[in-house]
């Protein structure tokens, strides 16, 4: 590996700023062609070890094997497949009626967000006064059972277990007899269930908090999507735990073809180096 | 074991003939990369234009011509203009310019070569790329992710391969940058990234 600079790694500290580090090293066309196809840093005839090699983990973790929740939309691409293979009038009939759903959706969307930032607010205001009014009282552990991999996902979250819904409020919607800690930790189980499974399980009692408080079943999905979405940008201090890495109940989902652990194909070459 | 690319490429043949478990086969093959591909064009919103590209991906199959790396770039193209026509109804720039802070904070990637990476370092790996310039994000993730070479990541952005390939050296001497300005004994990931280097438009 050629760099213009040839010094080992000299581990960053210096000077810090990016101008400086491009004085004196940089990484050339060869071996940035390499890193691209993920040709592993410590092939024969490649330096590793610097920046480079880092820059090379960076890239396997990007193309690394495809990740819980990925495959979600799996059996609705299957079922768009199916239905395309029915005719052109199925076809243009149902991709209309797709259309309007999604605009619907859109328009959802818009509103429930509308809902959600004002409710939000209000919630850290209250939060913030310590007014904080009280279908949280029960807390996570007033029903154990009502949401398992919410509480577990909570838990191992750390730092923000259960936290009141701001939904709650600010829907208004059945404040009472709503029993989860947390709206965000039900959302994320809901997400994590392969598309194709998502409305039976918000048949189970577990979700009967969600599903009350987005308003019915079918606004669930919006409702989701704000409630993380506005987590996501609102709330520095939960690290990671938005897209679910680990998957409480994984065994329902959609595994790779034929039980491929290892490494399912995100593409076809980055995910080689993995293991170089 | 990522099915070989042979398998793929007659799985887009029988896909074409109606066989849906070759669907599925290709589904599994390619959604991984075209939604993390899509993540640095429309962050949290990928899924979504992810599904929507492969309603259209569905449909248009049959009229779909090549071999599985040519699917790859086909769907990108799909994924890519999805992606535009959602910005354009949200009236928004794409996501991307994320903050070197967030880049701080898990230990090094040294430590963990040569074994399997967590999947959390890959969440953090795509927003660390993903708040590359625009271009440069595409460039890489087209490369890096969805496996197409130069050639085919041209076509996909409209542009030259010479274009891409400088796109895509850019991008990696500035991860490089920011690397080696996170300091010595961090990846510059952080799983944190993976949601906060989203919706913060340079």
């Amino acid at each position: 590996m050629r760099f213009t600079g040839c010094d080992a790694d000299r581990g960053g500290g210096a000077g810090g700023g990016e101008m400086s580090n491009q004085r004196t090293r940089r990484i050339d066309r060869v071996t940035a062609e390499q890193l691209l196809r993920g040709v592993p840093v410590d092939a024969p005839g490649v330096r590793g070890g610097g920046v480079e090699r880092r820059l090379a983990g960076v890239l396997a973790a990007a193309a690394a094997p495809v990740r819980v929740g990925e495959l979600a939309g799996e059996e609705a691409a299957v079922a768009a497949f199916r239905e395309a293979r029915l005719g052109p009038a199925v076809e243009s009939r149902r991709q209309s009626m797709i259309q309007s759903a999604l605009a619907k959706l859109l328009t959802v969307k818009v509103a429930a967000l509308t809902i959600g930032f004002t409710a939000l607010g209000g919630v850290a205001l209250a939060a913030g006064t310590g007014t904080l009014p009280t279908p949280l009282d029960k807390g996570p552990s007033a029903h154990p059972t009502s949401s398992p991999s919410a509480g577990s996902r909570e838990g191992a979250g750390g730092p923000e277990s259960p936290r009141p819904s701001p939904s709650l409020k600010g829907k208004g919607a059945g404040s009472k007899g709503t029993p989860s800690p947390s709206m965000v930790g039900l959302c994320r189980a809901y997400a994590a269930r392969p598309v194709g499974a998502r409305g039976k399980a918000l048949q189970s009692p577990a979700f009967t908090a969600l599903v009350t408080a987005a308003g019915g079943k079918q606004n669930v999905a919006a409702f989701c999507k704000v409630v993380l979405a506005a987590k996501a940008s609102g709330a520095p201090e939960s690290p990671a735990a938005v897209r679910p890495t680990e998957k409480p109940k994984s065994s329902g989902a959609p595994v790779e073809p034929g039980g491929k652990a290892s490494r399912p194909a995100p593409s076809v070459t980055p995910t080689a180096r993995v293991s170089g | 074991m990522a099915p070989a690319t042979g398998d793929l490429t007659a799985a887009v043949g029988r896909a074409q003939a109606g066989d849906d478990e070759a669907f599925r086969l290709l589904y599994r093959a390619v959604q991984p990369g075209l939604v993390r591909y899509l993540r640095a064009l429309v962050g949290e919103d990928a899924d979504d234009v992810a599904s929507e590209a492969w309603l259209q991906i569905a449909r248009d199959l049959g009229s779909f011509r090549g071999d599985v790396d040519g699917f790859r770039g086909w769907a990108a193209t799909i994924g890519r203009h999805r992606a535009m026509d959602h910005l354009r109804r949200q009236r928004r720039r794409p996501v991307s310019g994320g903050r070197v802070e967030d880049l701080v904070g898990l230990p090094g990637v040294e430590d963990t070569a040569g074994r399997a990476l967590e999947a959390v370092a890959s969440g953090a790996a795509i927003a660390m790329i993903a708040a590359l310039p625009r271009d440069q994000a595409e460039a890489v993730l087209l490369r890096v992710v969805m496996g197409l070479d130069a050639e085919s990541a041209g076509r996909v952005l409209g542009k030259r391969a010479g274009a891409v390939r400088m796109s895509a050296y850019r991008g990696l001497r500035r991860l490089a940058q920011r690397l080696e300005a996170a300091g010595p004994d961090t990846a510059g990931l952080d799983p944190a990234g993976d949601v906060r280097a989203r919706g913060l438009p340079r």
